[in-house]
């Protein structure tokens, strides 16, 4: 019995040793179901990689929460408002674009953010962000007097709108950057929006602090001042399985990233309100064009009309939008009736895919069930990146698919980054690929020779060109549908789904809008 | 010098070698992953030419020997280099996170050891009999069961339908609780079993058969002679252990949302963020060294014939 005691005690002192200490809530006592109307708790997967906008790759609603941009898209991308300035004018001729600021604008700290305040930043994101080429048209950023701000263009750029929308045309204080190192400022910066950083503690969450110097003249919200919430305390949880347990339990008041698997069982929850948007972008089927099998354009015909994307749909149990255009419906340049059209075109016809390949020469000569043309099977490596869920899931779907029409595809997963390096080697055959930007411009980058690949057609990169830079919307749309129909004409990519994604919130929560491209505005977020 | 003292500053020169070889080994890893992590961190829409700026910045231009010399003169002046994705200093990156890491696996080492070692006492005391074998039988499932698994179950339990746990994140000592417990679980075995075995061994021993020939109680035989000799591995490889506690656990603090180590060089390896995983394995492969140093001289304190040779 004495053992027994010992290992009891044992038991005991390690669990009084671990259970011993406060009752704090999750989120350091600060708000976890807190809602005395001061404190909301979001919980997100990836931890930030920074706070600077001008310092990082990619953004989230941390970075949305701390800047307000100049102007913002309305919220079906049709139209460009003011947002941090009060108005902006754009020259007839496209050779500049004119911004007012408010006459009391400042930053977090108080300081005031005047015209020189708002070139120093933009000189700033020039000097230093990975993506001062999204403002490249800009030759030169003219103080006309204290509240005007000129930014003078070398040509038309309505490219420049998605970038001086978006968080990264938000504003830093720079005189406050100029006294601290990167890093640190990186950490805390001193921004336009809503809220700052209090604490920032790493791997596990984020602390912001409401700024009551904060206004806006988005025309999208109703309350212009500063928001409801003294504090906004953003948690990092990676597990999706624990994120959306936070939620249901209501630890938390709101979730980005909701897992695929979970939205159908949070939005049948009575307790929980979901927001839907979609992926500005397209997942597709980059194919080889210069080499091997599918060299010949009858093929990558053919497999374009064997992919059936309701199936994949269905398989994804509705996760993703099929898309047969390279446009989703949450860019800026989207066409409606070019996307129906395309539909119709690229419309899955196993039979013709058959006919199209026999007509290429490809025959099942052997019975293995594989088409053969010269001793040489239609076999190839289709890469999946593992790191896209959607992507990864809809791989052995369109395998089978293929399968289906006597197409060998032998599914080979790497991370993305990794298909992406293969393809600038041009070491592929085919695989999956995808982007996300809100505005159509992204497939400038993606297929012409600025994306890094190897392949490049004269006439495809023309008509991107022309559409990039045109300036009327609807001339602007049309030279998109001629970019895309000449780039499916070749069937050098196969546009597959666009992802449907999920932000839940508890149904106390009101006043939050998520726009189709998923941008989250706060302003009007509530309690209740 | 005392024998001790060569025998230290030869482990310690050896150490050092030790270092070098685990820093040209992490090195070498690293550079031979595909891609590169410029091409992992930026975005479609950054020009080829802004790619080269960044990786002539991060000096990834440049020759992988000279990468390595670079590196390798930096961390002896102290400057562990800054993180390619956050731009933050990987010392103060490492800082930021140790002190968590050290409270989980700590307290999860804590656990086992005050949990497995009377446990491995007590079973083999009662070798052969309903205890022991329930205690193994216990030991092995403990050992089988998947950390992922048995923190989702102990956060099902414990946190969702009981509400005696926070969920997930580090709110003070109470979130301590589920990590540390689903991190000690499947360890007691190792512990228990290497308790259990080593008391088994010395209770054959000629000495405590004459302990208790000369009528010394059960209790002093088992706590003087059995325990004290028994521990002596059990000891030793708590010390080899240590290092592996910095690295932190990966899919516990997934799970928990722990804010540690692991999801640091987690995160360091899977964007290819060279200063930070050759930052946590630099100082990894100190602590290893030295708590491999560590662990020799006090089996060597505890065991008079181990020093001797």
């Amino acid at each position: 019995m004495k053992f027994y005691r010992a290992a009891a005690l044992g038991l005991g002192l390690s669990l009084a040793l671990t259970s011993c200490g406060g009752t704090k809530t999750p989120n350091g006592g600060q708000g976890s179901g807190d809602q005395s109307g001061s404190v909301l708790t979001i919980a997100i997967q990836d931890e930030v990689e920074g706070c600077d906008i001008q310092q990082i790759g990619w953004e989230n609603v941390v970075q949305s929460l701390l800047y307000e941009p100049l102007v913002v898209f309305n919220p079906d991308l049709s139209e460009i408002q003011p947002a941090f300035a009060e108005s902006y004018t754009v020259a007839e001729d496209g050779s500049y674009i004119e911004f007012v600021l408010p006459a009391d604008a400042k930053f977090s700290n108080g300081d005031v953010c005047d015209a020189a305040a708002v070139k120093a930043s933009e000189d700033r994101f020039l000097a230093l962000s990975e993506y001062a080429g999204d403002l490249d048209a800009v030759s030169d950023i003219e103080i006309i007097d204290e509240r005007t701000i000129r930014y003078n263009l070398s040509g038309p750029a309505p490219y420049m709108w998605a970038s001086l929308t978006s968080t990264y045309g938000g504003i830093n204080n720079v005189a406050v950057a100029e006294t601290m190192d990167d890093a640190a400022f990186n950490r805390k910066p001193v921004t336009n929006g809503p809220y700052y950083v209090e604490e920032w503690v790493q791997g596990s969450q984020i602390t912001l602090k409401r700024n009551e110097y904060y206004k806006t003249n988005n025309p999208n919200v109703t309350n212009k001042g500063a928001l409801t919430f003294d504090t906004i305390v953003v948690r990092f949880i990676p597990d999706e399985f624990t994120r959306v347990s936070e939620l249901k339990s209501g630890n938390v008041d709101i979730i980005y990233d909701v897992p695929a698997a979970s939205i159908s069982e949070l939005k049948s929850n009575p307790d929980l309100t979901t927001y839907d948007y979609k992926q500005s972008g397209v997942s597709y089927l980059n194919v080889q064009t210069g080499k091997g099998v599918t060299a010949d354009v009858k093929v990558r015909q053919a497999l374009s009309h064997a992919i059936d994307r309701e199936q994949i749909k269905d398989a994804l149990e509705g996760v993703v939008t099929p898309t047969y255009g390279f446009i989703s419906e949450a860019q800026a340049g989207y066409s409606a009736a070019k996307e129906q059209e395309l539909a119709q075109k690229l419309a899955y016809d196993p039979d013709l895919a058959k006919s199209i390949l026999a007509e290429a020469g490809w025959t099942d000569s052997n019975g293995d069930g594989i088409l053969d043309k010269n001793g040489e099977n239609l076999s190839f490596e289709l890469l999946i990146p593992s790191d896209r869920a959607a992507m990864k899931a809809a791989g052995p779907v369109i395998q089978n698919q293929f399968a289906a029409i006597g197409v060998d595809a032998q599914i080979r997963e790497y991370e993305g980054s990794y298909i992406k390096q293969l393809m600038k080697e041009d070491d592929y055959v085919m695989g999956g690929r995808n982007y996300v930007w809100n505005d159509a411009d992204i497939l400038y980058y993606v297929f012409t020779a600025a994306s890094g690949y190897p392949w490049d057609d004269p006439a495809v990169t023309a008509a991107f060109e022309a559409a990039r830079v045109e300036n009327d919307v609807t001339a602007r749309v049309a030279a998109y549908e001629k970019a895309q129909d000449l780039l499916v004409d070749q069937y050098k990519a196969i546009s597959v789904f666009a992802d449907n994604y999920c932000v839940a919130s508890k149904n106390n929560i009101k006043g939050l809008v998520v726009t189709n491209d998923g941008r989250s505005w706060f302003n009007d977020v509530t309690a209740e | 010098m005392s024998d001790m003292g060569k025998y230290i500053i030869r482990r310690l020169l050896t150490g050092v070698l030790v270092v070098l070889c685990v820093t040209v080994i992490i090195f070498g890893i690293m550079q031979a992953m595909p891609g590169n992590p410029i091409d992992l961190m930026v975005d479609t829409r950054v020009s080829a030419e802004k790619v080269a700026e960044l990786k002539a910045r991060w000096g990834l231009d440049k020759p992988v020997i000279v990468q390595y010399f670079y590196w390798l003169g930096n961390i002896l002046r102290g400057d562990f280099g800054t993180s390619i994705t956050t731009k933050q200093e990987v010392l103060f990156l490492i800082k930021q996170r140790l002190p968590y890491t050290l409270m989980l696996t700590g307290t999860a080492v804590v656990i086992e050891y005050l949990v497995a070692v009377p446990l491995g006492l007590a079973a083999a005391v009662r070798k052969g009999r309903l205890m022991d074998k329930s205690m193994t039988v216990i030991m092995v499932v403990l050992w089988s069961m998947p950390t992922f698994w048995l923190g989702v179950l102990f956060m099902m339990e414990f946190a969702i339908n009981h509400r005696f746990f926070p969920i997930s994140g580090y709110s003070g000592l109470r979130s301590l609780v589920l990590p540390a417990m689903t991190l000690a679980l499947p360890s007691l075995a190792q512990i228990f079993r290497l308790t259990r075995s080593e008391v088994l061994d010395v209770m054959e021993e000629r000495y405590v058969e004459t302990a208790c020939a000369k009528g010394v109680s059960n209790r002093g035989v088992l706590v003087r002679h059995v325990l004290r000799n028994a521990l002596i591995p059990v000891t030793v490889t708590f010390f080899l252990n240590l290092p592996w506690l910095i690295g932190g656990s990966v899919v516990v603090e997934n799970v928990f949302a722990w804010p540690g180590m692991g999801q640091l060089l987690w995160k360091g390896i899977a964007k290819q963020d060279f200063p930070i995983v050759q930052g946590i394995t630099f100082v990894i492969a100190i602590l290893t060294v030295i708590c491999n140093l560590i662990g020799d001289i006090i089996s060597g304190v505890l065991d008079p014939r181990i020093r001797m040779e």
